[in-house]
């Protein structure tokens, strides 16, 4: 072998010794700890720590990847509000298997493009799509964020998965949790007043309009639903009191009606933001959009049982625009 | 298979082992495996597509060279140029229509079906026109034109730029350098363009209800662009020179130039140098008896072309267009020019101050309107971007509440090295850099120089955020 091939072979084994540590000190901890369970349930991390990290960090991918191994014909969707809903308890109040596929800090387009994998990964029967007022017009910029997409490349290729930015952090918080007894604080380092306020004046701005495509995409959805037979189904989400002063405040009746209006013109609604024991008792929510962990349970097992109390239930207009002009065709023409 | 990942670079390193081990005699067919099952890990159809325009443009270029009777010499050329140019759009549009017309299907369906095309375009121009005879060896045509780093995304390499020669492997300091223009890829890619998307991509998307916000997309988007191309670029000439193969470089400081046409031939270089040859040369002569209008006539073509290579859309014409009347401009006002800046040093002085301001608002005001599907829609963007200049304050403090202060500062920051990086690549380029010499890494002692590129790693590990597509992987 001549000297300058012998250099090469050695710049070869150069660049395996350079990437020995980066193999050692990063792929292997992430395929060991595994904190979004990409490679089985098997992980040096307990569950509970491994759940911790990734719903805090980013619940999307877990959920993504959930869902496409075994998905179900019942779903929610939605941010936060729907996601702090303890899935089990609502199986229970269901008496049925129901996904919860509903995300921390979602955007609509978020939503809508789990419905489109959903739709694509199984025959869906029923469709619960929460969102509240600042949800639905929510705006152009914020609803550019679009993590279902990117954790659908990421399965797709799951080398990606060793140096995915959420996927190392997750796997950092876990593992320091896990081996040192250091947990990572993620809750806002405000007082509970301070944090309620800024939450009320930040989230809702006097600039909420519903987008127009937005609302065409949502259009899009619903008829689908109604045209595979998917039972489709607007859940607003229970808030304190103090959201709906805000919107008041903020100038935004005219189109907080319109927003519950049009949802309405589309499908089914379920309106549990409307006064009742939970959304008007502060110690029922974490902040003014949140619930604690006690009141989402009893929240759960209300929206999805027989009877809700917490809820009220609008029916969609087209359907009572249908029975009624059944109705007139029924009663024969009048004289 | 992403075009990012770690499964990609293990992918390009096991080939660049693979041939590295094999005997001389056999690595043009190892080349060629590896670059058609790069290709068919992408989509198996335009693995298949390749592979058969390949083995076409190769049997074309055996009969031009032997052509004495039956079919002339120009009819094989027709052929081939018709039938090429056919695969180009079928697979570009039909393809991509059938597979839904999404980003994927488009990458999919049309995987570098205008580079690949262009560069067997060439090769059967040069045969015909006898610059070089045909190729004899199918085996090392195939490894040419499928080569794989060059895919994606070109350089646009022709033919004759080709060296198979012995097929030469690279030695331990190509090899190094080849690392680490890699790895300044990855940095370009992941660590400036993907930030700048964060901030662009959202505003595009958002229009027209947030048109306060166009002039933030207008003047980001040209550095994104450049960072996103030339850091692909700088991948596929580091990962070419694993196997030996010197690319072609595609950029050359395109921002620091004082008038358009320089821009020009510094921007995408392969594939203005290949319009020129085949393209703005031949009309030149055609049209040389008309003066002036034939030098329009011809410019405006040719930048035509180039905006219509992209795509076939409304937005690429008006993109060909524009660059047509401002390179028509530039040419025509050449002379005066000239004649002024002798007359009035002030003035040249000037125009070496304000020229990359100018060229940079010709840059991004065509690039601004270059994604649009209609005029109407590209004129609005054009007012919107004046319009929301004139509410800067409101918009700045918007995009902050927006992304958040940690993210517009770390873009900020990402920004600054970039543009400083750039700065100090021409400074030293055109031997002004003496004091820029310490980037030159490999005078770095070795522990430093590991140090830093793992900081290079952890930077692009930790500071990326969702990577988008490589904007060029779609042409």
């Amino acid at each position: 072998m001549s000297g300058s091939r012998q250099a090469a072979w050695a710049t070869w084994l150069r660049l395996a010794l350079f990437a020995l540590p980066i193999a050692l000190l990063v792929f292997l901890p992430v395929y060991l700890i595994d904190p979004y369970s990409v490679f089985g349930p098997h992980s040096i991390v307990s569950a509970s720590i491994r759940e911790n990290y990734r719903t805090r960090i980013n619940s999307v991918l877990f959920k993504v990847h959930a869902y496409t191994l075994d998905p179900s014909a019942d779903i929610i969707l939605g941010d936060s509000q729907l996601a702090q809903l303890p899935e089990d308890v609502i199986d229970r109040a269901a008496r049925r298997r129901i996904s919860n596929m509903a995300y921390y800090g979602a955007s609509l387009t978020e939503a809508m493009q789990t419905f489109w994998l959903a739709a694509a990964s199984t025959h869906l029967r029923q469709v619960y799509f929460g969102g509240d007022f600042h949800l639905i017009t929510m705006s152009p910029l914020e609803n550019a964020q679009d993590r279902v997409t990117s954790s659908k490349r990421l399965l797709a290729d799951k080398s990606q998965y060793f140096v995915d930015h959420d996927v190392l952090e997750a796997t950092w918080a876990a593992g320091r949790a896990q081996f040192l007894g250091l947990e990572t604080d993620y809750s806002p380092q405000t007082s509970r007043e301070e944090f309620w306020k800024l939450q009320l004046n930040t989230v809702i701005k006097p600039t909420e309009r519903m987008d127009p495509r937005m609302v065409a995409d949502l259009r899009t959805m619903v008829d689908y639903c109604r045209t595979h037979g998917i039972q489709f189904v607007f859940v607003l989400p229970p808030q304190h009191g103090d959201v709906r002063k805000r919107i008041e405040q903020a100038g935004l009746h005219d189109d907080y009606e319109s927003v519950m209006s049009q949802l309405q013109a589309l499908a089914e609604v379920w309106d549990c933001d409307v006064d009742s024991e939970i959304t008007t008792d502060r110690r029922q929510f974490a902040d003014p959009f949140h619930l604690t962990k006690e009141a989402a349970v009893r929240v759960a097992a209300d929206i999805w049982s027989d009877r809700s109390v917490y809820c009220r239930h609008l029916a969609w207009r087209g359907q009572q625009r249908m029975a009624q002009a059944a109705a007139e065709s029924a009663a024969g023409p009048q004289l | 298979m992403e075009l990012i990942s770690p499964y990609s670079a293990a992918f390009a390193a096991a080939a660049a082992l693979v041939f590295h081990a094999s005997p001389p005699r056999l690595r043009g067919a190892t080349l060629s495996a590896v670059s058609l099952s790069f290709c068919a890990l992408v989509s198996s159809a335009a693995a298949v597509a390749l592979a058969t325009a390949t083995g076409f443009t190769y049997l074309i270029g055996r009969a031009l060279d032997g052509s004495r009777g039956g079919l002339g010499r120009g009819s094989w050329l027709s052929l081939g140029v018709l039938v090429l140019f056919g695969h180009l759009v079928a697979v570009k549009t039909a393809g991509a229509a059938a597979l839904g017309n999404s980003f994927t299907a488009i990458v999919v369906a049309g995987f570098g079906a205008s580079y690949y095309t262009f560069k067997l375009l060439s090769y059967l121009l040069d045969v015909y026109w006898r610059r070089y005879p045909a190729w004899s060896s199918a085996i090392d045509f195939l490894a040419c034109v499928t080569f794989f780093p060059q895919m994606p995304a070109g350089p646009i390499q022709r033919p004759s730029e080709f060296v198979t020669t012995g097929w030469t492997l690279p030695d331990a300091e190509q090899l190094s350098a080849a690392f680490r223009r890699i790895l300044l890829g990855l940095m370009k890619k992941l660590l400036v363009a993907d930030q700048l998307a964060s901030i662009t991509a959202p505003i595009a998307a958002a229009q027209p209800a947030q048109w306060h916000l166009v002039w933030l997309l207008a003047y980001l988007y040209p550095i994104q662009l450049y960072a996103d191309f030339s850091g692909l670029a700088d991948i596929a000439i580091g990962c070419a020179a694993l196997f030996g193969i010197r690319s072609p470089e595609n950029f050359d400081h395109p921002f620091f130039v004082y008038n358009i046409s320089t821009y020009w031939r510094k921007w995408h270089m392969t594939l203005t140098r290949w319009l020129g040859d085949y393209v703005f040369t031949p009309l030149r002569m055609a049209t040389r008896n008309l003066g002036n209008g034939g030098l329009v006539l011809s410019i405006c073509m040719n930048m035509v072309l180039i905006g219509l290579w992209h795509a076939i859309t409304v937005g690429c014409l008006l993109f060909g267009v524009a660059h047509g009347i401002f390179l028509s401009l530039d040419a025509l006002t050449t002379q005066w020019r000239r004649r002024l800046y002798r007359r009035r040093p002030g003035a040249a002085a000037a125009a070496r101050a304000l020229g990359p301001v100018i060229v940079y608002h010709m840059v991004a005001f065509a690039l601004l309107i270059f994604g649009t599907t209609s005029v109407h829609e590209a004129a609005r963007l054009l007012i919107d971007w004046v319009r929301g200049l004139q509410e800067l304050g409101s918009s700045i403090g918007e995009l902050f509440a927006w992304v958040g202060r940690r993210h517009c500062l770390y873009v900020s920051v990402a920004l600054t090295a970039f543009v400083a990086y750039e700065l100090a690549g021409f400074a030293r380029a055109n031997g002004r850099g003496g004091t820029w010499r310490w980037i030159e890494i490999p005078s770095w002692p070795r522990p430093v120089r590991w140090a830093g590129y793992y900081a290079a790693i952890a930077l692009i590990m930790l500071g990326r955020g969702a990577s988008s597509r490589f904007i060029y992987v779609r042409f």
